[in-house]
């Protein structure tokens, strides 16, 4: 009853979207990559083979945010698993117009590692945040961990940018409290993030 | 809010990472739904992200995946083709094939309605037409009814008039038990015969009515029914009338071997 056929979601207005309207079949070729939408489809049925498809292009930059947040692999091992099974209970909610597919897992990811990372953690905020302050005016070691082909990209930074994104990314620091713990307005921590961001772009 | 501003501030970032508070958060919400420039630069930045992410891409140990999917329900895929990455298929949702079969059924029930109704209205119209008809009969048979009824009335009012005489005519020896009323107004001469009581007779011959006028008798037409009141031809001076059996359009002369009846004025 009522099949139409649309070459893909885009153009629709979000209203149309709502998964309570419609249920999406897909017809696609094994081994291509699939189209967010179709991947979405897919993913909303929860087969193995989505699974297969997810963790096999996805995993290892959810399990590099993760490690970067946790440092330690057994730990970062249980967060991938917590993640994933996090995202799984949650693809039958997902709305593709509130964020793409890939940053909503990111953010699963990254939350999950934050809070990981905060429940094994002894200091309490304002301990870290001396902690931070001592550390970043010691050193221009780098807060976090870089992966290969982070190297170019965060020599671009700016010391102050790359800790904001430190704060924010791998902290889970709010606004508010990255000003705290840099001492800054609240809307500078607004505008280094977008500097960050303006300069990250010329990589991507 | 220029958006611009909004663009340049940084808030956009904040938004796509998650630490925005719930209010601030719902604010770019409705941002986004509004200002299409807003929502390209989501997603710009969303993406930006993710490559910042699989810029950072460490693969988890090997035996980690079947671990993880030991942890996971899984359903039925969808059924994939070799074809081509073809079409996106949209079929309505459990709720929504009720509502569209409810729809349909209420569609085929309401015109199955209307269906009805309208050949009852026919069936209706029809009958109007018909009892059109019948009207229309009915007031042209009045007419017929009422022009006859003027015309009997003329006649009862010549009939009862003071002046006019019933004159009985009785049977004669052709046919005696036969007989007839004959009733004459002698002032203006008008006759106007009773004949209903005489016999039925053959196809060829016609009854015909005689005034004797001094001894003399003088024809007054032929009769061409035998019915209650004719008109016929008028005579001021008769003594006495008669009737005859002649051929067709009759004669002349009475047959008088043939006379019916006879009556003295």
């Amino acid at each position: 009853m009522g099949y139409k056929e649309a070459a893909g979601f885009s153009h629709l207005p979000f209203y149309f979207r709502k998964a309570y309207f419609y249920n999406l079949q897909v017809r696609a070729e094994d081994g291509v990559k699939y189209t967010e939408e179709v991947l979405i489809a897919e993913l909303k049925t929860k087969s193995r083979k989505a699974f297969d498809y997810l963790y096999d292009n996805y995993s290892p930059a959810l399990y590099g945010v993760i490690k970067n947040i946790v440092k330690d692999e057994q730990t970062a091992n249980d967060v991938l698993q917590e993640a994933f099974v996090k995202i799984w209970n949650g693809i039958a909610g997902y709305e593709p117009s509130r964020a793409r597919l890939y940053t909503w897992m990111i953010n699963i990811a990254r939350n999950q590692a934050i809070d990981k990372l905060r429940s094994g953690n002894t200091l309490s905020r304002k301990e870290n945040n001396d902690f931070i302050r001592k550390e970043t005016e010691n050193s221009k070691q780098l807060p976090f961990v870089e992966g290969i082909g982070l190297r170019k990209l965060i020599e671009e930074l700016e010391e102050e940018q790359k800790q904001i994104i430190d704060l924010l990314y791998y902290k889970g620091y709010t606004q508010s409290e990255a000003a705290e713990a840099l001492n800054i307005p609240l809307g500078t921590v607004k505008s280094r993030v977008r500097l960050a961001m303006v300069k990250l772009r010329k990589f991507f | 809010m220029e958006v611009k501003e909004i663009i340049e501030s940084g808030t956009l970032e904040l938004y796509v990472m998650g630490v925005l508070s719930a209010e601030e958060t719902r604010q770019i919400d409705n941002l986004r739904t509004a200002h299409p420039q807003v929502e390209e630069e989501i997603q710009r930045i969303e993406r930006d992200f993710e490559a910042f992410a699989k810029a950072q891409a460490v693969a988890p140990a090997n035996q980690l995946k079947e671990e993880i999917a030991g942890k996971l329900k899984f359903g039925i895929g969808l059924d994939l083709d070799q074809d081509k990455v073809s079409a996106i298929i949209v079929e309505l949702t459990p709720l929504m094939k009720v509502a569209a079969a409810a729809a349909i059924a209420a569609i085929i029930v309401l015109t199955g309605v209307v269906i009805y109704f309208s050949g009852r209205l026919t069936v209706a119209n029809n009958q109007v037409a018909k009892l059109q008809e019948e009207k229309e009969v009915l007031l042209y048979q009045n007419e017929a009814l009422n022009k006859e009824s003027l015309g009997l009335n003329k006649q009862l009012s010549a009939l009862t008039d003071a002046a006019t005489k019933p004159v009985l005519l009785t049977g004669q020896a052709a046919s005696p038990q036969s007989r007839a009323v004959v009733f004459w107004n002698a002032s203006n001469g008008a006759v106007c015969v009773n004949a209903a009581a005489l016999p039925a007779i053959p196809a060829q011959k016609q009854f015909q009515l005689w005034a004797i006028v001094n001894g003399k008798p003088v024809d007054l037409g032929v009769l061409d029914k035998n019915s209650s009141l004719l008109m016929m031809k008028t005579v001021t001076n008769a003594q006495a009338f008669a009737i005859t059996l002649e051929p067709l359009n009759g004669s002349p002369q009475p047959t008088l071997n043939q006379m019916y009846v006879l009556g003295n004025v």
